[in-house]
């Protein structure tokens, strides 16, 4: 199908693009979601600004104990940076599981965070990782977690004319051990669920936990009670048991809420699991 | 077609001519009946025979996986859900028979 007519810019200077933006222009990432819902007319945006070539946004940068990364770096660029997978392997592994390779190469982190798929990737590891995101508008910046920023389904705490510039991601402790698992929907490549796991041991018990949730409810989240539950010292399957505590699941045809809900307990325990093996595991860097 | 000393002499369709419409004979139509004596129905594949046997045979083997559960039937497509209700819906029943072992 064909979209609407539009205009298009693909603007020099970030600033340019922002004031575009702010006179309510739609900012173009990597398209592959944009493109496709424009072609089915799910949108119509008059006037697209192509953050695509603006290389300054466009780095992983290591500074003061965190990542740093562009909002238009690819998920190809975070799956295969050196840097990425040393300092902070569970995005590495969860960019390298997104969609198929066309989507890796095209698609980026600031445009899935910004479009905030409740079935996409990224959201489950950036809320496990507790990210940062710098939102930043034609006269403003500002900071927003991860906890803040994904509101419901297509919903961020993205206000108009603002854009996601950066995504910023501690740097693990050589002690962490990580894991992001899902349940592949086999057409797209996206999560009927995805659970990502950032683990610590003491003793061979877990003793600190954050767990990310994607695809379960109508936006990622931190399943909390599991974290705690983990953390008092429960057993693997019985903290994952209340990964979707306090969450009202979604139905659809890849999965009833009541399947889906099962999926996301058997995919935390075996996610947590393997997070568990990757403890003990020297660090490579 | 080659004459005698070997001359081609249907080299163009004006020569080797085809049958056209009216030339086709009256075809009656009838049917034969010989029930086939391999199977209780008599009933015979046509067109890609081979296949039609394996949606049942998967069926069959999936419900034999779960017949210690008393699971009797299962209506395509079989979605892991479908699957997963089947197996959590015999939990709470008694099992006719024992893992294992065949009915």
């Amino acid at each position: 199908m064909i979209s609407q007519a539009f205009e298009y810019t693909a603007p020099k200077t970030l600033d340019e693009a922002l004031e575009l933006l702010a006179e309510g222009a739609k900012p173009l990432s990597g398209g592959m979601s944009l493109i496709p819902m424009m072609k089915l007319r799910l949108a119509a945006p008059d006037h697209l600004v192509d953050l695509g070539r603006l290389k300054d946004l466009n780095y992983i940068r290591e500074e003061g104990g965190s990542l740093h990364i562009g909002a238009t770096t690819t998920h190809q660029e975070v799956a295969g940076s050196a840097l990425v997978r040393a300092k902070c392997p569970l995005l590495a592994q969860t960019a390298a599981g997104v969609g198929d390779p066309q989507v890796r190469n095209r698609g980026t982190i600031g445009g899935s965070a910004a479009h905030a798929d409740p079935s996409a990737d990224y959201p489950a590891a950036l809320e496990a990782l507790e990210a940062t995101f710098v939102l930043k508008g034609a006269k403003s910046e500002r900071t927003v977690a991860a906890a803040d920023f994904f509101l419901d389904t297509f919903m961020t705490a993205l206000e108009p004319g603002e854009i996601v510039r950066e995504v910023i991601v501690p740097i693990e402790d050589s002690g962490t051990g990580t894991y992001y698992e899902k349940v592949v929907q086999k057409a797209s490549g996206f999560a009927v669920v995805g659970i990502a796991i950032r683990i610590k041991k003491a003793s061979g018990k877990i003793s600190w936990a954050r767990v990310g949730v994607t695809g379960l409810s109508n936006h990622a989240y931190r399943a909390t009670a599991v974290e705690r539950a983990l953390e008092g010292g429960a057993e693997v399957q019985h903290a994952a048991a209340m990964v979707a505590q306090g969450v009202d699941a979604n139905s659809d045809l890849h999965a009833s809420a009541e399947y889906r809900t099962h999926l996301a307990v058997v995919h935390t325990a075996r996610a947590l699991m393997a997070a568990m093996s990757r403890c003990e595991q020297p660090r490579t860097s | 077609m080659y004459d005698d000393s070997g001359q081609l002499v249907t080299g163009e369709m004006t020569d080797y001519v085809l049958p056209r419409a009216h030339m086709m004979p009256w075809i009656e139509s009838d049917h034969t009946t010989t029930p086939t004596p391999v199977n209780p129905m008599g009933v015979k594949g046509v067109g890609e025979a081979g296949t039609i046997g394996c949606s049942p045979a998967m069926v069959n083997s999936v419900v034999d996986a779960l017949s210690p559960l008393g699971v009797r039937h299962i209506d395509m497509p079989m979605t892991p859900e479908k699957i997963w209700r089947l197996i959590k819906g015999a939990s709470s029943h008694q099992p006719v028979a024992r893992m294992g072992e065949r009915l």
